[in-house]
Formats: structure tokens, sequence, C-alpha cells
């Protein structure tokens, strides 16, 4: 499973790569995570996972395994087992960075691969939670990276958001022109506007928590001994060849009409449903799933005021854009 | 009045053709029996078994430790620990002499191949205890990149499932019947003809889903082991696991109590079934393993899987000159008891009922890292059939022929029996036309084709079609000398055994182990009319190699075509040995004895009988009987068959296509059957609308479907789709009867006609309802999504659900923070 | 598969409900019908420390009238639900979505609050219970509070119940004047869930659709409301062409999931179909 999310976060090229390459505070991005150690560019730790009823606790361990700076190219391999035999979870993580004028666009490209009983669902329950935790960390991160590289603070935050919000002014506008454009567009637009009760609202919320100190944005977790970390030390090429291949697949279409072909012969192509290119999502568009709280227990795990603090504004915004991408992806559409 | 006339007022009715209600039926219905899991012995271990949750990877590390420590758990075990003593599962059936057989592991040592693949098997004292620990046991895994398309797998550069191997191709089978001379030069023909139509059909996989889920019970006794298994053959898995393991095979009795169905999916010699018996050797302790559903969907074996290639060639009046067809048999990752043999057993069925001069068929049989295939309802010759009824109608359209014109013109005609094919078998009896005539009655042809017509003219949303499948299979598998010359491991013979009680009641043995065919009523009915017993004097002893030492199980639509035919022999016997004893007794010669409705009488001498049944006490009793005899008129039989049988019939479906959202609903489905000689109507009907149901759901509803990473997306019953009786349409059957010539009995094997039959007459149908809207072909199932992507792109529906899922791994994911993805460049052909 | 150990706790009254959720530990499920619960748990896709059983909390069954409110206690089962006179005077629409899920055996033991609480996008209740702008009444360790359908639904399998807090009862306004309703449902198979399903309800007045009120199964990871077709229809003529026109309209704003049974355009294809046909025989076409 491939997923791609894009975002330009309002801080220079420069700023950005440091916030990106400072795992502790990159790794609490990732929903309902938190890390056990760290030690140069391998770190350990626990992502857990819950989806109503669901409760999956992936353990394991994560490394760099690319850090071009050049480039502004970094590659997070990161594999873990569940805690109850439920298989494996791995992603390849890569995240590119590109200067636009001085704000940064950020394109990260995850290869997720999940095994075992939650993979064992047509109905999708894993494309849910890996589109669920992969949109969420993006959002994080792009808070993160938002926030540069200073120590956080009430202000800090509070000025982020306003630059979030500013940031898509200029799409909100645009949204605007098209619901005139849309005939019998009330719902929309009444969507909208809970959209921005709920936005100011939490806002004010988030200022709250803020308020009542939520500090530092990945409290240094105590570097537990990572036991399983030696024998673990899977090189990320293996990792990336299933999925790698499964991408190169030419995309040959297998036709009811064509005539047959020897088994073994050049003209029986490849019958693998055509993987084409990753869908690019609009880099104006960030959009965390929702304002309210999120199944993902991520609370509990990687400290309150982590969440409290980036989450929450981010999210009164995001359900600004909830609305805008519903309305962007119409346009699209009629476009086609 | 007439003393004829008298006769018969008096004389019990033949048991023969009764719709008798199943005698074993109201204790497998209500559960009042020992399936496998009910068996509870003093101080029995209970194995959970850790499986791969990875398609393809080397075993890095397995850490046992925590799951030794938890509470009840007697011991782990992992491949390692059994690598020598485990050996490998038998494969019986090498197709090719240069066939690859990289041998299966009952657990995986160093590489696992497959997802499900057993990788360390906890023993506890509870169940509960062992299915806790499993989560303890710790596996490494290094993956390795997964094999899953066939046409990838076999292309140059592909990666190997198995890297000690040269390539992914296990074998490469060939039958020509230029080569055999059983037909003309098959390269001539094509290049000679004026028509030739191509066509790439798939078949998809299937899981064979019993309703019992497979179980075994091992009890070790000193040197003996007895083996309780729900499985279909007691008598091949003895032999095998002897073979296997090394237990001498008359220490071994291995019992299949009453058995919950099988569809072929307990024709086999299990993985689990080989650790029951070495841990039970290695513990000293009666041990059981039960299946959950999740295990059996994804570590039992599956059925089908095949992408065909096939070339048909005709003039252009419609005779057929020729077929080719090329195959490629996804193997799965292991050859498990008959895995290669099933598109072998195929082969010889792709030319149907149609007289082709010319033949030739291919088959690469190809590893990839899925659970292996082996049998499943049919095997191979569903494949064959849906090929040739798909590629009759292609071969229509292509010609502007009426389907059933083109059938007609090339079928074998009713006096041509028996008929040898340009396959080389020889079909037995039969009446296509027949068959044909009364089918399009029953389904009300004509009315159904005016109503066609009216919905196409009036751009109706909701369009009809009809499908054709005017099929035949081979059956009562088999001869003996005809699986030698295929190289099968073993004969197709069968045994049966009847003992006569003292009390007169009868013992039958069968060697032909039934799990829910009803072979206790029908062999029950067999005897009743050849010893002139009453129906319920008949007991039927099955599924115990101690009880019934001989046979060879239950598949391939064989039980009453020879297992009945070895009851009918035995009983032949017992009446033979009777007569010396009713001579003796009666003080009569032989000659002068007749014998009816279970009694000797002196010709010509009124009063003067005894009956079958006081001649049993007789010779208990032994008081009293000839010199030159033993004392027992018990009597044991053992029928080869020197031909398959060969039922056929014409199924008839009545598709509506809602082409809004491409629902498909089976409108009307009548379909005329010949099996033979009938001996329960009420079976026939049953095992017809099962098999009908079966074939129906590879057409509409099922299939395993693996992602890009080879997972089982479709791991439970929640997206593994069987039918109900609520998603069925009725069934309007009837039955033509051409005795088979090959057996007493008459009758030509019926548990897989339903099957075999519907499921192209199905697709035929779906398309001959869209084909105007430029629809040639849909991919199975017909899932209502690819029927209307085929209507709006043409195409073939294309592959389920790839982006954002999965499923396939579609690589076009949808982004939580950004916007759509632009949904989907999704035509029909991807 | 056998579940992993957990707790179990059979109250008789929400209180003790209340208390033993409370004392639960971390991870406390309530178990109503247990027809999604159970299975989940013996795939061990989750293992809750506590499971706390409601089925002997009789005050949580059964259905009553409260003025213009029809008042459902969560417990009430589905068969109790289909055969309930109430229910069929007065929530028609519920009842005949109830009738679709699943089988019998499933509708015996399942629970109307249960599939709500479950918030399952592909169950058939939740978006019903939008369409008819029902409203659900939590009760938690500080009293009762209620929640409109629309904010109760948050997410994939998730709600506006907050940990320790319990669905008692759900609240349905009654439909007064002339309505007719309607729950067209595409799934595979009859026991499947809904690949997607249409809630309508329509009002008439004087041969004109005076309000439709349109709940969408599967179309995102809530139930949503197909707004802008509701709002085409309001007063539109009762006619097959405005509901067509009306209809086409009955994605916008959904963000369906690909899956083995139907991919998301599929999907908004479908909801436009099924719109117009439950609109359709709701409006009495």
């Amino acid at each position: 499973m491939q997923l791609e999310n894009s975002f330009t976060v309002p801080v220079p090229i420069d700023e950005a790569w440091r916030v990106l390459l400072d795992i502790e505070r990159i790794a609490p991005c990732m929903p309902g995570a938190a890390l056990d150690s760290v030690t140069g560019d391998d770190f350990t730790g626990r992502v857990k996972v819950k989806l109503g009823p669901i409760n999956l606790t992936y353990q394991g361990k994560a490394s760099f395994v690319e850090k071009d700076e050049a480039a502004h190219r970094a590659v997070i391999d990161a594999r873990g087992k569940d805690q109850r035999g439920n298989g494996t979870a791995a992603a390849v993580v890569t995240a590119t960075l590109a200067a636009e004028g001085s704000v940064t666009r950020v394109d990260v490209l995850t290869d997720l691969n999940i095994t075992g009983r939650p993979a064992q669902f047509g109905r999708g329950v894993m494309t849910d939670v890996g589109n669920k935790l992969l949109g969420q960390f993006a959002d994080k991160l792009a808070a993160q990276l938002g926030e540069g590289d200073a120590q956080g603070d009430a202000d800090r935050a509070e000025s982020a958001a306003a630059t979030a919000a500013a940031t898509v002014s200029g799409a909100a506008e645009e949204v605007a022109a098209s619901v005139e454009q849309t005939p019998g567009d009330t719902a929309a637009a009444e969507t909208a506007r809970k959209a921005g009760t709920a936005a100011k609202k939490t806002a004010a919320a988030a200022t709250d928590a803020t308020g009542a100190g939520g500090r530092a944005p990945a409290k240094k977790a105590p570097a537990k001994k990572a036991a399983p970390a030696a024998t673990d030390t899977a090189p990320a090429a293996v990792a990336g060849a299933a999925p790698a291949a499964a991408t190169s697949a030419p995309a040959a279409g297998v036709s009811g009409g064509r005539p047959s072909g020897p088994p073994s012969g050049p003209s029986a192509p490849p019958a693998r449903p055509a993987t084409g290119a990753p869908a690019k999502s609009s880099p104006s568009t960030v959009r965390p799933p929702v304002a309210e709280p999120e199944p993902i227990d991520l609370l509990e795990v990687a400290g309150g005021a982590a969440l409290t603090r980036y989450a929450q504004p981010l999210a009164g915004v995001a359900a600004l854009l909830l609305v805008l991408g519903i309305v962007l992806r119409r346009r699209r559409r009629r476009r086609r | 009045m007439t003393v004829t006339e008298d006769a018969a007022a008096v004389a019990p009715a033949k048991e023969v053709g009764q719709p008798r209600r199943r005698k074993e039926d109201a204790r497998l219905i209500t559960g009042r029996t020992t399936w496998t899991d009910n068996m509870v012995l003093p101080g029995m271990l209970h194995l959970a078994v850790v499986r791969s949750p990875v398609a393809h990877a080397r075993i890095t590390a397995v850490d046992v430790s925590a799951a030794q420590q938890a509470p009840n758990v007697v011991a782990v075990f992992t491949g390692r620990d059994l690598a020598e003593e485990q050996g490998s599962i038998p494969c019986a059936w090498p197709v090719t002499p240069d066939m690859v057989n990289p041998g299966h592991p009952s657990i995986a040592v160093d590489q696992v191949n497959h997802v499900g693949e057993a990788v360390a098997i906890v023993v506890g004292r509870s169940k509960a205890a062992a299915t806790d620990a499993v989560e303890l046991v710790d596996v490494d895994y290094d993956l390795l990149p997964p094999v899953l398309d066939l046409e990838e797998a076999v292309a140059d550069g592909s990666g190997l499932v198995h890297d000690q191997l040269a390539s992914n191709t296990s074998y490469h089978f060939v039958f020509d019947a230029g080569d055999a001379g059983t037909g003309a030069d098959t390269e001539q023909a094509f290049a000679d003809a004026e028509v030739v139509v191509s066509r790439r059909f798939v078949q998809q996989r299937l899981i064979p889903a019993f309703m019992e889920p497979r179980s075994v019970v091992v009890q070790p006794q000193g040197e003996n082991y007895t083996m309780w298994s729900a499985t279909q053959v007691p008598h091949v898995l003895r032999v095998m696991a002897a073979m296997v393991t090394g237990i001498p095979e008359h220490k071994l009795r291995v019992i299949a109590p009453d058995v919950g169905g099988g569809f072929g999916g307990k024709l086999q010699v299990n993985p689990e079934e080989i650790l029951c018996l070495l841990l039970a050797r290695r513990l000293g302790k009666p041990v059981k393993w039960t299946e959950t559903r999740s295990e059996s969907l994804m570590a039992a074996h599956h059925g089908r899987g095949q992408v065909q290639f096939i070339d048909i060639a005709s003039d252009r009046q419609g005779n057929v000159k020729g077929l080719r067809v090329r195959l490629l048999a996804d193997m799965g990752a292991y050859l498990r008891l008959i895995t290669p043999g099933v598109p072998a057993l195929g082969a010889f069925m792709f030319p149907g009922i149609y007289k082709f001069p010319a033949y030739r068929f291919e088959c690469d049989g190809v590893f990839t890292n899925k659970v292996p295939t082996d049998a499943y309802r049919g095997a191979g010759r569903p494949e064959a059939t849906f090929a040739v009824e798909r590629i009759m109608d292609e071969l229509a359209v292509e010609l502007g022929m009426d389907p059933l014109e083109l059938r007609r013109k090339n079928w074998i005609q009713a006096d041509e029996f028996p008929f040898t094919t340009v396959a080389g078998l020889e079909y037995d009896s039969g009446d296509y036309e027949q068959a044909t005539r009364e089918a399009l009655e029953l389904l009300g042809y004509d009315e159904l084709r005016a109503e066609q017509k009216r919905r196409r003219e009036s751009g109706d949303p909701v369009q009809l079609g009809i499908g054709f499948s005017t099929f035949t299979e081979m059956c009562g598998l088999a001869p003996s000398r005809v699986l030698g010359s295929l190289s099968y491991g073993a004969g197709g013979w069968e045994s049966a055994s009847i003992r006569m009680l003292p009390t007169g009641k009868v013992e039958v043995v069968t060697g032909s182990t039934p799990h829910g065919q009803g072979h206790e009523t029908a062999w029950s009915q067999l005897v009743a009319d050849q010893l002139g017993v009453p129906f319920e004097d008949v007991e039927v002893l099955h599924g115990d190699t101690a009880i019934s030492p001989r046979g060879m199980d239950t598949y391939g639509s064989r039980s009453l075509v020879v297992g009945g035919t070895a009851v009918v022999k035995a009983a032949e016997k017992v009446v033979a040995k009777a007569r010396k004893v009713a001579a003796h007794l009666l003080e009569a010669s032989e000659d002068d004895l007749e014998f009816a409705d279970g009694k000797f009488a002196v010709r010509g001498t009124p009063g003067a009988t005894v009956g079958i049944q006081e001649i049993a006490l007789a010779v208990f009793a032994a008081h009293n009987y000839p010199e030159d005899i033993e004392p027992s008129i018990d009597a044991e039989a053992t029928f080869d068959p020197v031909n398959f049988s060969f039922p056929h019939g014409t199924h008839l479906c009545a598709m509506e296509v809602d082409t809004d959202t491409g629902m498909v609903k089976i409108r009307k489905y009548a379909c005329v059957d010949d099996v033979g000689t009938i001996v329960n109507p009420l079976i026939v009907e049953g095992q017809i609308h099962g098999g009908l149901a079966q074939g129906i759901a590879q057409a509409l509803y099922e299939e395993a479907v693996y992602d890009a990473d080879g997972n089982l997306t479709t791991g439970s019953f929640v997206d593994y789709l069987v039918p109900t009786a609520a998603d069925l349409p009725h069934f309007d059957t009837a039955t033509t009867v051409h005795a088979a010539p090959g057996n007493p009995i008459g009758a030509k094997g019926v548990g897989e006609a339903g099957c075999i039959a519907s499921t192209p007459a199905v697709v035929n149908a779906a398309l001959d309802a869209v084909r105007h809207l430029g629809v040639s072909d849909i991919l199975m199932p017909l899932t209502p999504e690819r029927v209307w992507r085929a209507i709006r792109t043409g195409g073939d529906g294309g592959a389920r659900a790839t982006a954002g899922t999965n499923a396939y791994g579609g690589a076009q994911t949808e982004s939580t923070a950004g916007v759509a993805t632009p949904a989907s460049e999704l035509g029909g052909d991807r | 598969m056998i579940p992993a150990p957990f707790a179990y706790e059979r109250p008789t009254t929400v209180d003790e409900a209340l208390q033993a959720i409370a004392a639960g530990g971390e991870d406390v499920k309530i178990l109503a019908g247990g027809q999604s619960l159970i299975p989940v748990m013996r795939l061990r896709l989750a293992a809750p420390e506590t499971v706390v059983d409601l089925t002997r909390v009789t005050e949580l069954r059964g259905v009553r009238e409260e003025g213009d409110v029809l008042v459902i206690g969560a417990m009430t089962t589905h068969h109790d639900v289909i055969t309930d006179p109430l229910i069929a005077q007065h929530a028609p629409l519920i009842a005949e979505a109830t009738e679709t899920v699943a089988d019998r055996q499933v509708r015996h033991r399942g629970t109307f609050g249960g599939a709500l609480a479950h918030a399952d996008p592909a169950g058939d209740l939740p978006a019903v219970a939008l369409a008819l702008d029902a409203e659900f009444v939590l009760a938690g360790p500080n009293g009762r509070r209620t929640v409109g359908a629309s904010d109760f639904f948050v997410d994939y399998l998730t709600t506006a119940l907050e940990e320790g807090e319990l669905l008692v009862e759900i609240r349905v306004p009654k439909l007064t004047g002339s309505w007719g309703v309607r729950y067209e449902k595409f799934n595979r198979v009859a026991q499947a869930w809904s690949i997607v399903a249409v809630a309508a309800a329509v009002r008439r007045e004087n041969g004109h659709i005076a309000e439709a009120r349109i709940g969408l199964t599967n179309m995102g990871p809530t139930p949503l409301r197909a707004r802008a077709t509701e709002a085409a229809l309001a007063g539109a003529a009762v006619t097959a062409e405005a509901i067509a026109d009306a209809a086409r309209s009955a994605a916008e704003g959904t963000s369906p999931s690909s899956d083995l049974n139907a991919q998301a355009d599929y999907r908004e294809h479908l909801a436009q179909v099924l719109t117009r046909r439950a609109v359709s025989a709701a409006a009495g076409l």
C-alpha cells in the first residue's frame, strides 16, 4: 500500500530540514507512537492503534536509512510486530523537501506493508487505519515543521496556527469562488459555516490547553534498553524491494478480446493490476481527518502535551480544509 | 388375474429408484455423532499453530521462550526441532518424469513460502492455553519479494519462489492428439482454418469452504497410533502418513468418523495431520488440533487458479476444426497430494461434447507464494468445461450463429456412442439433443428470448440474457491402468465386503468413505435389492482402516460408480455362497433354485423356500451345512472399472443484468442431467442443487484474493462470499437416463455435475445480456462493479479493488491529508 | 478462535453498568448484542481488559412514546425493533432498514444501540438515525447528555461517546404528515454489509415534495446526509425527471473508500442510482 502526502510549511527549507532529522520531534508525529530509545539514527518504540473495537500495538524499530542533505531527502525504515502476534507492519517513509520561496513543500511517500490478521479483510480495515496514521503523521509533521526549530511556547503555537490559517486563506478564496460558481451548493456552505465554528472552538480549546502549560514538542523519553535492536538490523533494501517491484510492474492491460499468447511467451503480458504512479495530492490542502477526538490513542502514549499543543489548532484549520477538499475534489472531477 | 400381476402386487418395491430420506441425516444434522473435534481422550494435549503472516521470507529467529513459560503450556516446537523427522508432504501425481518438486515441509524450517504456513507449534493442556501462547512466539522474518502473478512468475527475470530451483515452473505437460494418434495435426488444422477465435480466461482461486473445519486427534498406544481425522481419504492418508513418518503402516490406524463436507478440500495429506502424528510420538500423549475458520481459509488447500489461453478453429459454416489449449496452473508454494494432477486431469475434457478433429493441450504448473492448490469439486474438469463452453459462445458470435445451433452442429450424436474423442476418451452413452430439448422446455426458452428482444429494443435498464452449457465430465475415477498411464501413484479400484449377521441383519463395509454424500442410504438401497432384505436391516460401515481395511475413499464422483459396484459384486458373491447352503437345506439342486426377494425357492415346488437371512443364522449355528464349503456366506469384492463414466447434461441460465448498477440476478435456471441410472432421486437432486450452488458461486461470488504482498484479503466469510439459499434462485431440474454400460448399476456419477456445468452457463448468460453493449468477457466472479465497469468501458471488468486498498496493494492511495485521488483510471483493462 | 482472557461484568442497572465501566480498567468494552465485538475479540483484534455485558440491564430495552418523540432503548434487539408497533407507525424507515441487517440469528441478538455505538459506516442503522435526526442520550459518571446524530458519528467506528459513557437511548422524532420511506440496500449476498445503501424519507404536500431526508450508508467514514439532493428536492415536483436530476448530486460531499466490493467512483455512482430509487419509492412513484 502506497500513501502519498504533500503539504507546505511556512519555514525556509534549511530550518525544515533540521526539524525533519530530529527524530525525537518527528517520532511523536506518528499517531499513537512512543519512543523507547534513540541510538544515533536508530530508534525503537511502539505505535498503538485503536479503531473502534480494534486494538493493535506494534512494537519495533526504525532508522534513518538515508539523509541526503543536498537533495533534502530523508528515508526512514520502520518495522514492527503486533504484540498479540497479529502480524507485522513495515513502512518505508521517504520525505523530500523542496523550497518554494520562503516556505517549504514536503512530499511524504510511504510504502506501508501490513501483514497478518488486519490484512485479511477485504473491507479495508487496514487501509483506513493506514490512511489515518499516515495522514495524521503528515499533519503533525507539518505542525512540527511549522513550529520551526525553536522551543515551542504558547505564543509560538498561536502564531503557527495563525500562519497556517493564513496559508490556506488563499485557497479558501478559491473555494469561495467555486462555491459561487457551483449551483445548489447550500449544503456545502452550511458545512463550511459549521466547520468555521468548530475551528474557532477548537482553537480556543487549544489555547486553553497551551496556557495550561503543555511544553516541549516531545518529552525526551528515557532511553530504555533496546533488546531486540541488535538482531533487527534488516537492510532497508529488502523492505523496499517488495513495494518497488509492485510499482514497477508494467501497466499491462488484460484484454478480453486480445488473442491468447503462449503461456511463457512475450505475448502473454503480466496480468497484475496496473499500479500507476501515486496520485499527487495538492500541496495546498493539508487535511487532517477531523476535529473530534481521534481513534488513535495518541494522548495515552505520546503524552498529552504534544497532542493538545499541535494537533488541535491544526485540527481546527483542518475542519475548514475538509470542506475545501471536498469542493476541490468536485471541481477536479468536473474537469475530467 | 394373472400370476404376474399377483406377484407384482405383493413384491416389495425395488429400493433402487426410491427417494429414500437419508438414514444418516438425523445424526449428522443434529450433531449427535462423533465429529473429530468431539473426541476427548484422557491426558489429551492441544496444539495451536503459529503461522506465518508473510508470504515469502527467510526465518531469521524464532523465540519460543515466553510461550514455553506461559501457563499450561507443555512444549513449543519450531520447524528446526522437527526438521529431521518431518519428511515431506507427499505428492502422489508426478505428471511428467521431469516434474520439479521442491519438497513440502509440514512446518517451515528456514523459509516461509506462503501466508499461513506453520512456523511453530504450541502444545498446551487446553486449547485456550495453547491459543494464548501463540501470541508469545516471536518470529523474525527477513522478507523476500513474493511471487504471486502466474504470468509474471513464468516471465524472464521473475523472482523465484524456491531459489534453489531454476524457475517457477514445476512441469510442462503436453497432450497432443496428433502425437497420440487420436486426432489430426493441430498446427495444420489452425493453419488451414477459415476462422480462429482466441481468448484468455481466468479461473480464479476458490476455497473449498467445507462446513466442518479440519480436525485431527492422534492417540499413541505403545508403538501403535490411532489417528482420527476429518478427512475424505483415511485409506490414502494411512499409507502416506506411514511413508512420511516411518511409522509402520500396520502400526497406524486411521479413522474418519462422520465428516462434515470436503469438496476435495479434505482429499489431502495435511501438514497438520503429519505434525499431530510426530508430536504424539514425541510426547507419548494424545494430541488434538482443530483449525479455526481463519486458518482453514488461508492454510487448507485452495482450488482452481488457472490462466487459460484457448484457441478454436472452424470453417465459416461453424464446423469446428481444432482446439488448442495452453494453461498456466497455479500450484501455490508447494505440491500437495495431487496438486499437479488437477490441471492434467482436465486435459482430456477440454474438447467437451464436440467432435474436434484436432486438439493440443499444454500446461505449465507454476509455483507462487500462495497456499497450494489441489482438488476442489470437479478438479480440472470445471476449468475445461468452462473454457470450451465459453469459447463456443465466442465462436458463435464471431460466426454470427446461434450458440445452440453451433453446438448442435458439432456435438456427438446419440447414435454415435460409444464415441472416442480427440482426447482419446471413449464416451459411453447419452443423448445431448434430448437433454437440450427438455432443458429448453423447462426454461421456457422461446418466451424468454422474446422478452430479451423486447427489453433490448426498449432499452430497458434491466437486460436479459440466456446462457448455455452443454457439458460432459469424466467420472467414476478411475480405471487403475489409466491412472498408471498418467503416472498417478495409486489405483482407482474400490473395495466392499458384506457380513451376514446371525439375526439376519447385514453389515456392509465400504472402502469409499463418505463425508456427507449419503453413502449409507444409497448402499443400503443397493444391498436391499441385491439380497432382498429390508432397507432398515442394512448397516454401512466405513472410514476406519481397522474396520474397512481396503479402500480408495471418496472423490471424483466415484463412490456409487466404483464403490457401489463393489458392493453389488460383494452381494452377488453372498447370494452365490448362500445358494449352496440353500440347496443343501432345501435338499435341491442349486440349478433348481430361484432367488428373488431375499428367498431361495425350488422351481416347481411351492412352499419350499428359505430366506437369505435364515441362511445367515444357519451358517452361524453351523449345525447343518454342505461339507465342501466354509460356514460363512460373507463376501468381499474389489471392483476396478474398465472405463470412466460420462454424465452429461444441458444447463440453461436466464440472467437479468441491471445495467445501472451492474447487479446480476439469475432469473431462471433449468438443467437436465443424465447421470445414468438413479439409485436415489432425492440424493441426486441434492447433489445437483449443491453443485449448482458451488458452480454459480464461482461465477458470481467466490474468489480468494491475495494482495500485492501475498496477504489473503478474503480471510473470513465476510469477504469470501459463500452464497446461501437466500442468494440462489429456484432450480428447475430434470434428468434423462442413459445407463452407464461400464458398471452393473448403470450409474455415471453426480457429485460434481452441477458444479462443473453451471459456471459457464451463468457467465454466458450474463454476457448474452450485455454483449450488444460491447461486452465480450467479464472476469469471475461477476461482481456488480465488474459488470458495471465492463458495460461502461468495455474490457473485462478488471481486478477488484486496486486503488487505495490493501486488497491489491494499489499505489493510488488517497491521502487523508490531501484531496482525492483522481478517483480512478479504473477502466476495464487493468 | 478463542478470545484472550478478560474480566466480565454483568450489571443489571445503568448505574451499575457505569460503575463497572469506570472500574473496569484501561480498556473496557461494552457488550450489547455482541455481533460485532465478539468476532473481533475472537480474531484477537481486540483484547479488552473488561467486558461489561448489558444484556441484563432491562431498563435499556423497549420502545416508548414521549410526545412527538419515540424513545428506543439502546438494548432493544433488532428483532424487537422490527416487530414493534410504535416503530411501525412512527418510524417505519427504521423497521425497513433493520430488516436488512445481517440474518435472522444476528437480528435476534444484535441491538439497536449496539449497532449505532459501533458506528460502522457500512452498518445500516447509522444512516437511518442520521436521516431521521435522531438524538443520542449518553449516560456518564457525571449524568446524562444528549447528542444529535450529526455530532454523534465522528469517524470510522468512532462516536461522540467518551470513555466511561454509555449510550442508553435513542430519541427519534416522529414523522408527522404524509411521509413515505424507503431503505435501498445494495450488497452482493443477503447477509453482507451494504456496499452502499440509501435511507430516504420524503414528505409530500400538494403534489410536490415538501421535504426529503436522505441518509447514505458506507459513503465515508461516517454516515452522511445527501444535503445537495435534499435541497434540490425541496419543493420539487414528484416526477421521475425531477428526482433523477436531484439524485445526481447524491454523492456530493462524500468520501467513500475503495475495497474488495467497490472502488470509490463506483460507490459514488451507486449512491446516485440508489438515491434515485429510494426517493422515487418513498415519494410513491
